[in-house]
């Protein structure tokens, strides 16, 4: 299996500053085989919620450095899923401390893909969304939210995120991949804006990043006209056969 | 003496009983039915007839293995939850005298820093107030706070302050709810009426019967040279209630509270002359007390009383010895049949500060070929950098050798000797092919191969 993509997070026009994170890489020596996609959603009400989107999109990209290319001669794919999510939980030890140690109101949320060949396995924490898009847009991950009632109305509260405590519960999901499945990771900017006949399968699937990448533009420009005022980051991922 | 032992590869603490009516069997029984979640379980077991108290590690860092240098924040929590016990042991009978305050025997949880203290109930095994407080004074001179060196300086001069107690540590880091919260969950507090000072400073061995109270809350007392008033004392004014109440007067372990709120000084105004004198033979023995209160009352009263727990006189004991480094009970690889086979001369070059370890088998990762620790100071830990690039250890390895632990293992040096240490790494450490238990030193020799993590099997060898 061989994956491309593309990335892109955007502030908007509406918001001072973009606190969102979102990588795709894929380790060049291995031709593709393995993918990494992240979106990291740091949270409006936190005034400084992108140091800590920016401190785990550098931890997974160190992560991704240096353990990336040990596939498959030195670790095989749970190996290497295992290493990712201690990374993930350390990582947000280091969010907590800094919370702490410097009184700032930092968090944010979390929706890792990582593809290593034929499987994928997903992390994930707060109310980003990982979907299949296939037929109809599939959520592999599910949102962690309370659902309580403010002045009459009900309102979604993130129940779990990056940095909220120091052991945090990380879901994690399994899967097999196909050529030709399509994967969106997304903030909740975007999500709330797009349906499934937004995502045209011809114009991602077996396309190259450069391709992908306009798409993902074109998904974010889509979301902003349709009136979305928050930060949007969506990363797009395609396998392909050989 | 406290030594460790392993029995069935798990590790144990124990101490023989010299003598059993020393040993205080209301907290043993205490301990092994409802254990505090600050001490470490403990059992006694008879050998040959004579007992011996065996203490069960737990998961966590020996305290002397922990690193030195900690944020503001870590240490601000480490530090209460250090104390707290003192503050809480009460509300299970116990006295804060007998916690061990050897950072050897403390085990502290890495994430929460949660501590576990060993309690010996052992009458004269005792601490005084006055190492109790010297226990954590120099527990802030010796660590290392980059960011609040203020901090440090408050501390100390808290400490150090004219009537210091541990509380006013307690009240600098915010925690001052805690120690009122243990006093009304152990017994019931009582406003203490303080009769008039007297002035008169004749040292009358027996003083004229002391006027009815006035019911009105007396203000502050003035100074005055009486020994009275060089007892420390909390300045708040609750107290137990002392022999009038049965309840409280019996509570050993509420000593701390009572303490905490400075008891001793106020005489009950109805207590005859006789009481009084016995109450100043009993003010000998607390002059100077941490928190200006209880201590040996417990053990004054249990002996009014005729209990039998703890020993026959009030004691104060001369400070124990320094406990012995243990050694371990046994050498892994003396009969692990595991032969090193020694390419060169490995000590022509070796200095006595310092210990190469040259990498055997690196297991298809980027690792060092040699890892040389410094050993001036004694010991080196070998660890990796957290995921922020921040390094945690003497020795780190890269970031994204996530098998290996930040403060993986630890060595030291004894003499021209050397020992290895596991500092409860997850992936844990290995020697010549045997798992190391946590927290107990084995021998380090020149050839000796030590392994990181089972599955990776990283191996170096001791040059």
């Amino acid at each position: 299996m061989k994956y491309t993509g593309g990335v892109i997070s955007e502030k908007g026009d509406y918001r001072q500053k973009n606190q969102d994170r979102a990588t795709f890489i894929t380790p060049a020596d291995l031709g593709g085989r393995v993918a990494l996609g992240c979106v990291f959603d740091g949270i409006g009400s936190f005034a400084d919620s992108e140091i800590s989107a920016e401190m785990m999109l550098k931890g997974i990209e160190a992560w991704a450095a240096g353990v990336g290319n040990l596939y498959p001669t030195v670790y095989d794919s749970c190996t290497l899923a295992d290493d990712l999510f201690e990374t993930i939980s350390e990582l947000n030890e280091a969010v907590f401390d800094y919370r702490q140690d410097n009184s700032a109101d930092i968090g944010c949320t979390l929706s890792v893909f990582l593809a290593v060949d034929a499987e994928f396995f997903a992390f994930h924490v707060g109310d980003s969304r990982i979907y299949k898009i296939g037929e109809e847009m599939e959520q592999i991950s599910k949102d962690e939210v309370a659902v309580v009632e403010k002045d009459g109305k009900l309102r979604n509260l993130l129940a779990n995120y990056i940095g909220k405590q120091r052991e945090v519960w990380i879901n994690r999901y399994y899967g097999s991949i196909e050529a030709g499945d399509v994967f969106l990771l997304c903030s909740d900017g975007l999500y709330k804006r797009v349906k499934r006949e937004d995502f045209s399968l011809a114009r991602i699937s077996g396309k190259s990043n450069g391709a992908i990448e306009s798409e993902c533009k074109k998904m974010v420009e889509l979301v902003y006209e349709r009136g979305e005022k928050d930060n949007v980051s969506c990363v797009l991922l395609s396998a392909n056969a050989k | 003496m406290l030594t460790d032992v392993v029995i069935a590869n798990k590790s144990y603490i124990k101490t023989e009983v010299e003598d059993e009516a020393m040993l205080d069997r209301i907290a043993v029984n205490v301990i092994r039915n409802d254990c505090p979640d600050f001490l470490l379980p403990m059992r006694i077991v008879d050998i040959n007839g004579e007992p011996e108290i065996r203490y069960e590690m737990l998961p966590g860092i020996r305290m002397e293995y922990m690193n030195s240098e900690m944020s503001k924040s870590e240490f601000v929590s480490l530090l209460r939850k250090l104390l707290e016990p003192f503050a809480t042991c009460g509300d299970w009978f116990l006295d804060y005298h007998y916690i061990v305050l050897d950072k050897k025997y403390i085990i502290v949880d890495q994430q929460n820093h949660k501590v576990r203290y060993l309690y010996l109930p052992i009458a004269d095994k005792a601490n005084t107030d006055e190492k109790i407080l010297k226990f954590f004074e120099t527990l802030i001179i010796t660590t290392s706070i980059p960011d609040g060196k203020d901090y440090t300086i408050e501390l100390m001069r808290a400490i150090n302050s004219p009537g210091a107690t541990l509380t006013s540590l307690l009240n600098i880091m915010g925690a001052d709810k805690e120690p009122s919260r243990s006093v009304s969950a152990s017994a019931p507090v009582y406003p203490v009426q303080q009769p008039p000072v007297q002035p008169a400073p004749a040292p009358t061995p027996a003083p004229a019967p002391t006027p009815a109270p006035a019911p009105a809350p007396t203000p502050a007392p003035a100074p005055a040279p009486a020994k009275k008033e060089e007892k420390k004392s909390f300045s708040g004014s609750a107290s137990l209630a002392g022999k009038d109440n049965g309840f409280a007067a019996g509570l050993a372990g509420s000593s701390f509270a009572s303490n905490l709120f400075g008891d001793s000084s106020e005489e009950d105004p109805k207590s005859s002359a006789k009481d009084k004198n016995k109450d100043k033979e009993k003010n000998k023995e607390k002059k100077g007390s941490l928190f200006g209160g209880l201590l040996g009352k417990k053990n004054a009263e249990d002996n009014q009383k005729g209990s039998a727990t703890m020993g026959s006189a009030p004691v104060r004991p001369a400070p124990a010895p320094a406990p012995v480094p243990p050694k371990p009970a046994f050498n892994p690889y003396m009969d692990s049949g595991d032969t090193v086979t020694l390419d060169d001369d490995y000590s022509s070059n070796a200095s006595p500060d310092s210990l190469e370890l040259r990498l055997v088998n690196g297991a298809g990762f980027a690792c060092p070929q040699t890892i040389t620790l410094d050993l001036s100071k004694g010991v080196a830990t070998v660890g990796r950098c957290d995921k922020t690039g921040a390094p945690q250890a003497d020795f780190n390895f890269d970031m994204s050798m996530t098998f290996v632990g930040r403060r993986h293992f630890r060595v030291e040096r004894h003499g021209d000797k050397y020992v290895i240490i596991d500092l409860q790494s997850k992936n844990k450490t290995f020697l010549n092919g045997e798992e190391l238990i946590p927290n107990v030193e084995y021998p380090l020799n020149h050839g000796d191969k030590i392994g990181i993590c089972l599955k990776n099997q990283i191996t170096y060898q001791v040059r």
